[in-house]
């Protein structure tokens, strides 16, 4: 066959103008707009598709006082969005049929579009669930492929990390995606898009729920829903649910299958009370993951910023800061300078964990900034980065199973099995200074390290030296935020000896060179209030006040229940500002900071811990109290064999007894057995009749740690966050809270021996006995880790 | 030559189907590869991943296609979710236990997700409404006291209003 010029001409021809025709052909998604905005109509759009806004309304507009009246037709864009080609607003993914769903409220099913265009006017409560559907998958879509990429990739989590293949010891588990630990192995994300929730949102682990309110002012206007930084930030919270996790689902879905195992069936939180670290590490990541979708660095500029003044950064130059904050090494946002710093209103300091969460936010921007400029990657690939860096962090701080690998025979975290919940909790838990060391070995693992091939500049052959991206870059950015708290990065696990990991046997130490800005203060700096115009403590016992915080502890699951003996309705509380028989009363120690430098995160607890020996207190601990003609006994050396022998682990409460000869300090057990003998009192008189050592005196598990944002230097906590009066800001979570058995005897002595730490200690954390290595797990079970805090009062009628 | 008109006729008219096609179906964001990779996906379901590896398109469910019929009302329809499963006598028990050493939990919902008759422990999710606000954790509960012994996965607000105490 051949093609003549005549041929050849109207071949041309006819494509163009079939070309033209093509392009006249006007299809569903090109609608036009005018001053109404987009007419967001099922007729614009093709099936499967919808449209969404691409921002939150004040960034679309570029209008920061936009009116809540606004139409936000006028914001959406022309072109469409994939929504689903299901006629619900449901979505699988990877290995998981049921994964995503978005429904109006709680007790509404998703509603049935049966032509499954999503196109609605966006004052309707449909476009409120399509713009959350929509912003759920985006998120979600990016996280499931990091996280393929992260297992399939760079971890080489089916290899024994000894081995030279491996690329790093991974905390993934092998069983990741099987087990379904990369969701929650149960249910599907249920988001409520316009949930009846006033100028909240929430997410809620154990029903994996969203919930997205509104505005309490404008209540029909303003919707926590039309803002994808605040869905962003939501589904942020349930991200890192699943990471802190994945190998606790991975181990419950192995004990699943084995009937011979009990179900493992516990999880792990990252926060766990009103204020701690933990919960401000949380919110800070939540925010990270609305940069990590969108790549903006601040969140909430709708419903939070413009009507509630709760907007947040996460850099330094955004014009919301303070004067004095800058993207410069020596202007960052700090540790533990800025924990209660509230750019939507400086001159009060804020005890709350979504500000305090700013650091962490800010050090994470700041990191993926560095990660791209020195491995030359792209912005999108140090945001994956940073995401591998933060998945192997929370997987391994999050382990309840106290392995930490795969191929660890033993433990490394958080203790065991049996006491790991309490120790993530209370007794050792996430702290800026845990996160940021676990932060610091994966960047060292993932990303310093060239075989993972991640930063490109660092994987080229021969090997660059000094290296782009290196461990003095970890530590420099890392000591710009005041977070180069730790002397070794840990890798050697915290297990008992003999059980450190053996492919990471000795612990990598910190250049010191780098702790320019990050400061290390001593332990015995943080004492018991001794300043005659403060008092050491203070106790609440009124019954109104008392019964709010209980009642609410109780509904939402911080604390586990109240003895059989306390009235529910606390109607024992007197109200006189002491303990008394029956009651149940909030504890505040009165920490004062007797060094020059600020205090982050101190914490006192009332967990238990070996301060005995057969059932008798130790009197050759650091208070030297009691002495031995007290009742005290000079105890054996703990050791990791005996930590959690009965009659040495007790409760914190000890009881004066007076024999008629002398007073001594007794166990509880002991004063129970006293006073069994004296009064005829028996078990089922005893708070837990299954327990006499918390016959009389015990703290409510889930409640019997208080922290602190931060201390001034040569103050203490009630000078440091007060109100605009000058009085401290005090609230429900600035408390312990303990039950006074109502069979107590009026006037009885009690002795609570606390344990006082902070985050910025430096023998709070580092063994110098032993090259600086943290302490290990069993060991705070011990004083070696705390300052201990005595405090005494007398039960009064 | 009237062949090869016919031809190039034929050929133009494809050509103008597949870009009305394509024109129709990549129309979306300028920002598009997430939500288009995630429509590829759910249509790639078959797929074979290697052995070693997990894919994305590994076992997920087929997406349910449902076709528009030109009868049928296509506006939304809204129904309530309701909750009609019974418990079982087992769990009734366990619920009462519960119920009978935690009394403030009578107006809670409470779900059961195991009972491990071996340990005589149970887990279950409770959710309460307090201050207009539905809240919920998980607990593991002693099947025979219906004493909480531990719990976890607690609701997170973004906004608090922390009790404040004078």
């Amino acid at each position: 066959m051949k093609f003549n010029l005549r041929s050849t001409k109207f071949i041309i021809a006819a494509t163009i103008i079939t070309m033209m025709m093509v392009s006249c052909v006007e299809s569903p998604n090109t609608k036009r707009s005018d001053s109404s905005g987009i007419s967001n109509t099922k007729s614009s759009v093709n099936a499967g598709y919808g449209r969404i806004l691409q921002d939150n309304p004040i960034i679309l507009s570029g209008n920061s006082n936009l009116d809540e009246d606004v139409n936000l037709a006028k914001l959406l864009k022309s072109n469409q969005d994939f929504i689903t080609f299901n006629t619900q607003l449901k979505e699988p993914c990877i290995l998981i049929t049921d994964c995503i769903q978005v429904t109006e409220d709680y007790n509404i099913e998703p509603f049935t579009n049966s032509d499954n265009r999503w196109a609605f006017t966006p004052t309707t409560t449909e476009f409120l669930q399509v713009n959350t559907f929509g912003h759920i998958n985006k998120i979600t879509d990016a996280f499931h492929n990091n996280l393929l990429n992260h297992y399939n990739n760079i971890a080489t989590p089916t290899i024994d990390p000894s081995l030279a293949t491996s690329n790093y010891p991974t905390s993934l588990p092998i069983s990741l995606f099987n087990s379904k630990g990369h969701w929650n192995p149960m249910r599907p994300l249920i988001a409520y898009a316009d949930c009846d929730l006033s100028n909240n949102a929430s997410f809620s682990p154990s029903t994996f729920e969203l919930c997205m309110g509104y505005d309490l002012v404008f209540k029909d206007q303003v919707k926590f829903a039309q803002d994808n930084t605040v869905i962003y930030h939501e589904v942020g919270h349930g991200l890192v649910d699943i990471m802190m996790n994945m190998r606790n689902t991975a181990e419950y879905a192995r004990t699943l299958a084995d009937p011979l195992l009990d179900d493992f069936v516990i999880r792990s939180d990252l926060g766990y009370g009103t204020y701690d670290e933990a919960g401000s590490i949380n919110e800070g990541l939540a925010d990270y993951f609305s940069y990590y979708v969108n790549q903006r660095p601040h969140m909430g500029e709708w419903a939070l910023g413009r009507f509630n003044n709760a907007s947040r950064p996460l850099k330094e130059d955004d014009s919301i800061h303070a004067s004095g904050i800058a993207v410069d090494e020596n202007s960052r946002l700090s540790y533990p300078t800025y924990l209660a710093y509230n750019p939507n209103n400086v001159t009060l300091p804020s005890e709350d964990i979504h500000y305090a969460g700013q650091i962490f936010s800010h050090y994470l921007v700041a990191l993926t900034e560095d990660i791209q400029s020195q491995c030359s990657i792209s912005k999108a690939n140090a945001i994956k980065t940073v995401s591998y860096v933060l998945t192997e962090t929370l997987a391994e701080l999050g382990d309840l199973t106290a392995k930490g690998n795969d191929f660890h025979s033993g433990t490394a975290i958080n203790l065991n099995q049996d006491k790991s919940q309490v120790w993530i909790s209370s007794v050792n838990p996430i702290t800026y200074r845990k996160i940021s060391q676990y932060m610091g070995k994966y960047l060292l693992n993932v990303v310093v390290n060239s075989t993972t091939g991640i930063c490109s500049a660092n994987a080229v052959s021969p090997t660059p030296s000094p290296l782009p991206y290196s461990k003095d870059d970890v530590e420099s950015l890392l000591d710009q935020y005041g977070l180069l708290l730790f002397r070794t990065y840990n890798d050697n696990g915290n297990g008992k000896s003999g059980e450190e990991y053996s492919f990471s046997p000795s612990a990598t130490a910190v250049d010191t060179l780098n702790r320019k800005r990050t400061e290390l203060l001593s332990k015995s700096q943080l004492t018991l209030e001794t300043r005659s115009d403060f008092n050491s403590f203070d106790i609440i016992d009124n019954q109104a006040t008392l019964k709010s915080i209980i009642d609410s502890y109780l509904l939402q699951g911080k604390i586990t229940g109240l003895s059989e003996l306390t009235d529910s309705d606390l109607g024992f509380n007197n109200g006189n500002g002491k303990a008394s028989p029956g009651e149940v009363v909030g504890i505040f120690v009165n920490l004062y900071n007797n060094s020059n430098s600020i205090m982050g995160g101190a914490r006192v607890t009332a967990a238990d811990w070996s301060h005995m020996e057969n059932d008798q207190p130790c009197s050759n601990l650091s208070d030297a109290f009691p002495t031995t003609s007290q009742g005290g006994t000079a105890c054996t050396t703990v050791t990791d064999a005996n930590f959690d022998d009965s009659a040495r682990y007790h409760p914190v409460c000890m009881m004066e007894y007076n024999d008629g000869s002398s007073t001594k300090i007794l166990s509880q057990k002991e004063f129970f057995n006293q006073l069994k003998t004296d009064a005829g009192l028996l078990e089922k008189d005893c708070l837990d009749p299954n327990d006499t050592k918390t016959c009389m005196v015990r703290a409510l598990q889930g409640a019997e740690t208080q922290t602190v944002s931060m201390i001034k230097p040569k103050a203490n906590w009630t000078e440091t966050i007060s109100k605009a009066d000058g009085s401290p800001s005090f609230s429900a979570g600035n408390f312990m809270y303990f039950e006074i058995n109502k069979n107590i005897p009026i006037g009885t002595k009690v002795t609570c021996r606390l344990r006082a730490s902070y985050t910025n200690c430096d023998d709070c954390h580092h063994d110098s006995s032993n090259g600086y290595d943290d302490f290990r797990d069993w060991e705070y079970a011990t004083e070696k880790p705390f300052n201990i805090i005595n405090i005494t009062f007398q039960v009064a009628d | 030559m009237k062949k090869i008109t016919l031809i190039a006729a034929t050929s133009c008219l494809i050509l103008a189907g597949i870009f009305f096609t394509i024109k129709n179906r990549n129309t979306s964001t300028p920002d598009q590869t997430v939500s288009e990779k995630r429509e590829e996906t759910n249509q790639k379901k078959s797929t074979a991943p290697t052995q070693s590896q997990i894919s994305a398109t590994q076992d997920s469910a087929p997406k349910d296609v449902e076709q528009k019929k030109d009868t049928e009302d296509t506006s939304p329809k809204k129904s309530k979710r309701t909750y009609t499963r019974e418990y079982t006598k087992e769990e009734k028990a366990l619920v009462s236990t519960l119920l009978k050493r935690n009394s403030h939990f009578k107006n809670s919902d409470i779900e059961i997700m195991n009972i491990d008759k071996k340990t005589q422990r149970s887990s279950v999710v409770i959710t309460s409404e307090h201050k207009g606000a539905k809240y919920s954790f998980s607990a593991l509960i002693d099947n025979r006291t219906g004493k909480v012994l531990r719990t976890w996965g607690r609701t997170i607000m973004e906004r608090r209003n922390p009790l404040i105490i004078e």
